[in-house]
């Protein structure tokens, strides 16, 4: 017993320290004079950053899906560098991705070009649809990654079972990729709608104005605007209780498949053919396109749409006062 | 080991050289310091004379400047504060934490300059920028442009200084008609950026007809890139000013070099680099003259600024005015 409390203690005082570095400043700005509760403005900025927030991971999710499982039972040359390649949305700049999807999707982009000599009615990527489209875009590639890793869990010794009992696709999915899924979506959602939370340059960006605003800019503006320490430490209260409830919600849908370890490498030959196999190789090119065109058309000076002033080390005529932009959804 | 030793011996010796060249500490806006901005050459110019070592720190924007000023407060460490503006500098004031800056007046600004707290180095004309060759014939007030179905972008004012500008514009200009006002614009509002930076990118990728920047960013285009096509649209009823002000602050470790810096911020040699890295009109004419590409710029007849302390007064109500009228 007493062993045991002692071998317990280090891991509760690194938590109660981490609990501590995350929530003091909180409780230092909480103390801070001002009222309590939030405001219409407020209430309007929860409500839009959880819809977009949940649309983002819920579609980046849906989306990784096919494609983790095309990627995880497909070997083709060049594949560990399209695994790799995939990350590159998400390392990039807020801004110069930005300016990547509206050279392919903005009004003079290459989408509404084609849909135009169509004699199509042009898209719109100003709104709701593009600031989903921008966090697709940026958490696809990690939720794909996050699928990837649940499949090369699932032991070889059930897919030789599988295999052996006449399995048809539809049935491994049912009995072994599902209760993968279940173990290893949560976290994947979790991951991408944590991120997603903090939006903050991309939500007002594509968002089409102060109907975007998410939390991060209403703590933004009061900390910096108003100078109003006790509101903003409201809103980042707000915004870790969302997090957190996300997280608690996850870990209990989580469910393990509960068929223990493997002992060789997964996948082993014999993935589905026919349609299959041109499905998947459709998802794979289509995901390829989706993720490297923008990023193309962002680094290309030239190109129909001209890169982002940043990428050109242009941004001079020196007004730039826009904030930091860090990565992924900010 | 023996590489540990080394590295600490040398920052001991970088350190003893270091307390011999007193300091000054100058607390700016990002860009100012960026490789292209004024920032390079301002140390420069500065450190030949004063014998001291000029470091100066980018800390956001002008918003988050005075932010991190009043978080600090008397611990700053810096002496000088560079790149707030008159929409800031009444709730800079009353910090109490600034000291007069000393320096005589006389500055070439389109409106008279006698506050004793904060120095004006440099200004500009909030304006709409197009491109000629896709927009040669501008709307000429803000009416003009919301019955026209042109597409134009914004920056957010709650996190951009031109986007807390623009807002004091139409205030200047409608009065109790901004709500109005507001609500004609919205459908030309293609988006709300939350700095310069994206709202110009979206500008020059063809996203949008015009987009809110200054009467001085066609010279960047002429001198920078040799290129004629891009104008500001003059606005019959006139354009609000952005005076851009440094300050002392009265807890400065080297007050005599803080004040040192400020003559030095207004005079020839750092006017002159002004014009072409920050883009803006500088607070004093330079003995050569304005550059040449600042003469074809367009010059407002009428110049609207409200006074600091109206314009700190205003600030709240006109973002809730703007934020109801573009949330419908």
């Amino acid at each position: 017993m007493a062993g045991r409390a002692v071998a317990l203690s280090p891991a509760a005082g690194l938590a109660a320290l981490v609990l501590l570095a995350l929530f003091a400043p909180v409780a230092a700005l909480l103390a801070a004079p001002g009222g309590a509760g939030l405001s219409a403005g407020d209430w309007a900025a929860v409500r839009f950053t959880l819809l977009q927030a949940v649309l983002s991971a819920a579609l980046s999710c849906l989306l990784a899906v096919p494609l983790a499982r095309a990627l995880a039972r497909r070997r083709f040359p060049g594949r560990r560098l399209l695994v790799l390649a995939l990350g590159a949305p998400f390392i990039l700049p807020a801004i110069v991705a930005v300016m990547g999807l509206v050279a392919v999707f903005g009004r003079a982009g290459w989408v509404n070009f084609g849909l135009g000599s169509l004699g199509l009615p042009p898209l719109s990527i100003y709104g709701l649809q593009g600031v989903v489209l921008a966090h697709v875009f940026f958490n696809l590639p990690l939720a794909t990654r996050i699928l990837l890793f649940g499949w090369d869990t699932v032991p070889a010794e059930r897919l030789r079972l599988a295999a052996s009992l006449g399995f048809a696709p539809a049935d491994t999915f049912r009995h072994i990729e599902a209760p993968m899924l279940r173990a290893v979506l949560p976290g994947a959602f979790v991951a991408v709608f944590a991120i997603c939370l903090t939006s903050f340059a991309v939500a007002l960006t594509l968002g089409g104005g102060p109907r975007a605003t998410t939390v991060e800019l209403a703590i933004y503006q009061a900390l910096r605007f108003d100078f109003d320490l006790a509101g903003a430490a409201r809103l980042a209260l707000v915004q870790a209780a969302l997090a957190g409830a996300a997280l608690a919600l996850a870990a209990r849908v989580v469910k393990a498949p509960g068929w223990g370890g493997g002992l060789d490498r997964p996948w082993p030959a014999g993935a589905p053919g026919g349609w299959r196999r041109a499905g998947d190789a459709a998802v794979i090119a289509s995901a390829a396109a989706f993720l490297m065109l923008p990023i193309a058309a962002g680094a290309t000076p030239g190109a129909p749409g001209l890169a982002a002033p940043a990428a050109r080390g242009w941004a001079p005529a020196g007004r730039s006062r826009a904030l930091s932009w860090a990565r992924g959804c900010s | 080991m023996r590489q540990t030793f080394l590295a600490a011996g040398l920052s001991m010796i970088a350190a003893g050289a270091a307390a011999q060249t007193p300091v000054v500490t100058v607390l700016t806006y990002d860009s100012f310091v960026s490789d292209w901005g004024p920032g390079p050459a301002i140390e420069a110019a500065f450190e030949a004379r004063c014998g001291c070592d000029l470091r100066m720190i980018g800390a956001g924007d002008g918003a988050a400047l005075l932010a991190r000023v009043q978080l600090e407060g008397p611990r700053a460490g810096a002496d000088v504060v560079l790149g707030l503006d008159t929409n800031l500098t009444a709730a800079a004031a009353a910090t109490g934490l600034f000291a007069p800056h000393g320096v005589a007046g006389g500055f070439d600004l389109p409106v008279t300059w006698d506050d004793p707290m904060f120095l004006p180095y440099d200004w500009g004309w909030f304006a709409f920028v197009h491109d000629l060759t896709r927009l040669p014939d501008p709307p000429r007030s803000f009416a003009d442009l919301a019955a026209s179905d042109l597409r134009i972008v914004i920056q957010d004012p709650r996190s951009s200084t031109p986007g807390l500008g623009l807002l004091l514009w139409v205030d200047a200009v409608a009065g109790a008609g901004a709500a109005n006002l507001w609500r004609a614009l919205s459908d030309n509002i293609l988006t709300v950026t939350p700095g310069w930076s994206e709202a110009y990118g979206l500008f020059l990728e063809g996203e949008a007809d015009m987009v809110l920047s200054y009467t001085t960013s066609p010279a960047y285009h002429l001198i920078a890139e040799n290129d004629a096509t891009k104008a500001a649209a003059p606005f019959d009823e006139g354009h609000y000013l952005q005076v851009e002000v440094a300050g002392l602050l009265a807890a400065a470790p080297q007050p005599d070099l803080g004040r040192a810096f400020l003559e030095f911020l207004v005079s020839d040699e750092a006017q002159a680099i002004l014009p072409t890295t920050n883009w803006m009109y500088p607070a004093r004419i330079p003995s050569a003259g304005l550059p040449e590409g600042f003469g074809a710029l367009h010059r407002p007849a009428v110049s609207h600024l409200f006074a600091p302390g109206e314009a700190a007064a205003r600030r709240t109500a006109a973002v809730e005015t703007w934020r109801a009228a573009l949330s419908r």
